[in-house]
């Protein structure tokens, strides 16, 4: 397919206006450009691809609907993008409480590909498992900061603009986050290969 | 520096969060073929929106000019008196050219006499300024 997602001289704003006045290479630009930061934060969040691409699929459903009102220069696309896919997130979390939340960090999914390969791809593919079952541990709110800000590079008053609290109430979440996933991973450092 | 909170686990986290962001997931085809399948309904609403204001637009547009041109003649009383006058102007024309017609010989003679007379005392005024 063509890489419309190259396509970064035209504005998220202008492709809102195209696409509501019926530009269909509006669509495919934006669809590109947005839905893997929002897989990304749907799958830090939930864990599970199949749910995640569904809020994927649910929040971009909610920006086609909203371009004839889309008011430019308001909000970034990204920045709403990731409020509705967090807040997706955040209702489906509260639909399946304790489901997730009991995940163990030993349940952490053995790498699927069991062709050789080079040690320290495993590892960081075992690393980047192991985070993302140790996220599951935290509180909701925790989580969607630390993903936002450590995962998706956010700035903090970005983060707070999405989670809709203050700068401080970002940075605390951050830094119990933080401690959380610490001690989460604590216990895997040796197994992972991080004191080596 | 948003963390300010730099603690003996932060090169440790740091590895895991680069390990993760490289590991970042890829919108599979089949999940991007559903959001343009989105995208490409939710547009045919909007189209349907605009092609409904088109159809209905010239009607509109002829509607307020025919409200405009009532208004200006003055609405029900107006084009009531407009009517009634033209349909006398038809009912003269139709009925009493005869009558338009016999005027016009009367009308015609007594012009020419005035004009003549009118040139005569001229002359006589001109004649006696210079004698």
């Amino acid at each position: 397919m063509m890489p419309l997602d190259t396509n970064d001289d035209i504005s998220d704003d202008a492709l809102m206006v195209l696409f509501a006045n019926g530009d269909g290479q509006a669509a495919s630009v934006l669809a590109y450009r947005h839905t893997g930061r929002v897989l990304a934060l749907a799958l830090r969040m939930l864990g599970d691809q199949a749910e995640a691409e569904d809020v994927a699929q649910e929040a971009l459903m909610r920006l086609w609907k909203i371009a004839p009102d889309w008011r430019q220069g308001e909000a970034k696309v990204s920045t709403w993008l990731y409020r509705v896919a967090s807040n997706l997130c955040t209702d489906r979390l509260r639909k399946h409480s304790g489901k997730r939340a009991t995940e163990d960090i030993d349940n952490v999914a053995e790498p699927q590909d069991d062709s050789p390969s080079i040690e320290a791809d495993l590892i960081a593919r075992e690393r980047a498992d192991a985070l993302q079952a140790a996220l599951q541990t935290l509180p909701t709110r925790q989580r969607k900061a630390v993903s936002l800000r450590f995962l998706q590079e956010l700035a903090n008053p970005e983060v707070a603009e999405i989670m809709e609290i203050s700068v401080e109430a970002v940075e605390s979440l951050l830094s119990r986050g933080k401690r959380g996933l610490a001690q989460a991973l604590e216990a895997q450092r040796m197994e992972l290969g991080l004191d080596t | 520096m948003a963390h300010s909170d730099k603690g003996p686990n932060e090169e440790m986290l740091d590895m895991f969060f680069d390990a993760s962001k490289a590991q970042e997931p890829v919108p599979g085809s089949d999940l991007m073929a559903r959001i343009l399948a989105d995208a490409s309904q939710v547009q045919a609403g909007f189209k349907h929106a605009t092609v409904a204001t088109a159809a209905t637009a010239p009607a509109r547009v002829t509607e307020n000019i025919l409200t405009r041109i009532f208004a200006v003649m003055g609405g029900w009383a107006g084009a009531s008196a407009l009517t009634a006058s033209i349909c006398i102007g038809v009912l003269y024309g139709a009925t009493a050219p005869d009558t338009v017609r016999s005027y016009l010989p009367t009308m015609s003679e007594q012009t020419a006499e005035l004009d003549y007379s009118y040139l005569g005392l001229l002359d006589e005024t001109v004649a006696d300024l210079e004698g």
